[in-house]
């Protein structure tokens, strides 16, 4: 399990969906998205060397659901005060007023909805670019997430690029010069021989 | 390995491309086709060549060692699984080993090497599922109850969940499902007996 992993940390952008969930993992060479939808578990690694990007799209979420939510609320306001309730049929009577109660409840739910949804902040999708595919972050629709995922993963990606980015392309490795020499660093003296530096043994 | 053409950006959703510029955070702008406010941080990975693989050096001299799977090819490294050596075309390279595409296979269907899994199945949740379920059509609880524990039984050694404690779950539903099959038993034996199936 990852939460007794020492090599994992999860990050604080998990989110619900209606049958779905999704949670975001700190490794110890990469992000791991843990999708969990109905009876399957499903597993995204992006390795911090091979990120090229990460693409914060503007969408129109938090305004859509602002739109709907108002929509329901203007439509109950409007028969509460002009029919004094979907159920009442004379105002003052007591069935009346406790369908006004009951409507006013559900007004009430909705314009919470609207409180939370806009003091969620803006609405995004997230896209994460690798040399091969340019994959969605599932339910990471909120831009102070997405944020907060940035800061999270840049000095990362930094520190595992950055050794690569150093390293200059030699002559060698372009197709055009395929015998140039190769330049050799100055080794010290005593340097101790890795097994990858040493030639392949003979196969008995 | 040779160089290729540079990464470019692209929108996701009209694939148009960014206009190139420096790693780092960029100031937020519209896609230049679909006009899309986005916001892109780039790496330094974007601006590294894309590296192709090797097609592996020929045998020169006599005697060296050459590759398991090419034997007009030379030796690269060992693989880390199962030993034998392999050329640089064979050398798969996964978390930091060295494998032959065999051992890669192998390890990828029996699971063994982590990073190469994508899914699994949430067998807590079915068995959560076969347990809950039923109950509101109480004459199948025997059968999904025995189906229950077979499923536990069958998946109790087999890898969980990532995310959530499939080792608790299964005993929690093992409880729930004894304590099931036991009622709804008792429950059928009475009913049978007391509407003379079975005589007295």
């Amino acid at each position: 399990m990852l939460k007794r992993d020492p090599n994992y940390r999860r990050l604080r952008l998990s989110s619900w969906r209606l049958f779905r969930s999704v949670s975001f993992w700190l490794g110890p060479d990469h992000l791991l998205m843990v999708e969990v939808s109905g009876y399957a578990e499903r597993y995204r690694r992006f390795f911090f060397r091979d990120i090229q990007a990460v693409l914060v799209q503007q969408s129109y979420r938090r305004f859509n659901i602002n739109l709907i939510l108002s929509c329901l609320l203007g439509i109950i306001v409007v028969f509460t005060l002009i029919f004094g309730g979907m159920g009442g049929t004379v105002p003052g009577d007591s069935a009346s007023a406790g369908t006004i109660i009951f409507w006013s409840g559900v007004a009430a739910v909705l314009v919470g909805g609207l409180v939370i949804n806009n003091l969620r902040g803006r609405t995004c999708i997230v896209h994460v670019q690798t040399a091969v595919q340019t994959q969605k972050l599932t339910n990471l629709t909120r831009w102070k997430k997405a944020d907060r995922l940035l800061a999270e993963l840049t000095p990362l990606v930094h520190q595992a690029q950055a050794p690569a980015a150093a390293v200059p392309v030699t002559a060698v490795s372009a197709p055009d010069a395929p015998y140039a020499p190769v330049p050799e660093p100055a080794a010290p003296a005593a340097a101790p021989t890795t097994p990858e530096s040493e030639p392949p043994a003979a196969v008995p | 390995m040779t160089s290729a053409a540079l990464a470019e950006i692209k929108c996701p959703k009209c694939g148009a491309a960014f206009p190139p510029g420096p790693p780092g955070l960029r100031p937020l702008s519209g896609c230049l086709r679909c006009g899309k406010l986005t916001q892109v941080l780039a790496f330094p990975a974007l601006d590294r060549p894309a590296s192709r693989g090797s097609a592996g050096e020929l045998v020169v001299t006599e005697g060296e060692a050459t590759c398991f799977y090419h034997p007009q090819k030379r030796a690269h490294v060992p693989c880390d699984a199962c030993g034998r050596f392999i050329c640089a075309m064979c050398d798969l390279e996964v978390s930091g080993q060295h494998l032959c595409p065999q051992c890669l296979e192998t390890g990828a269907k029996k699971g063994k090497i982590k990073t190469l899994e994508r899914s699994r199945t949430r067998w807590d949740q079915i068995v959560l599922s076969l347990l809950a379920l039923p109950l509101l059509i109480y004459f199948i609880v025997p059968a999904t109850s025995l189906a229950a524990l077979v499923i536990l039984g069958w998946q109790w050694k087999k890898p969980g969940s990532l995310v959530a404690h499939t080792r608790w779950r299964f005993i929690i539903c093992g409880v729930i499902a004894i304590m099931e099959f036991s009622t709804s038993s008792i429950f059928w034996w009475m009913m049978l007996t007391h509407s003379g199936m079975f005589g007295k």
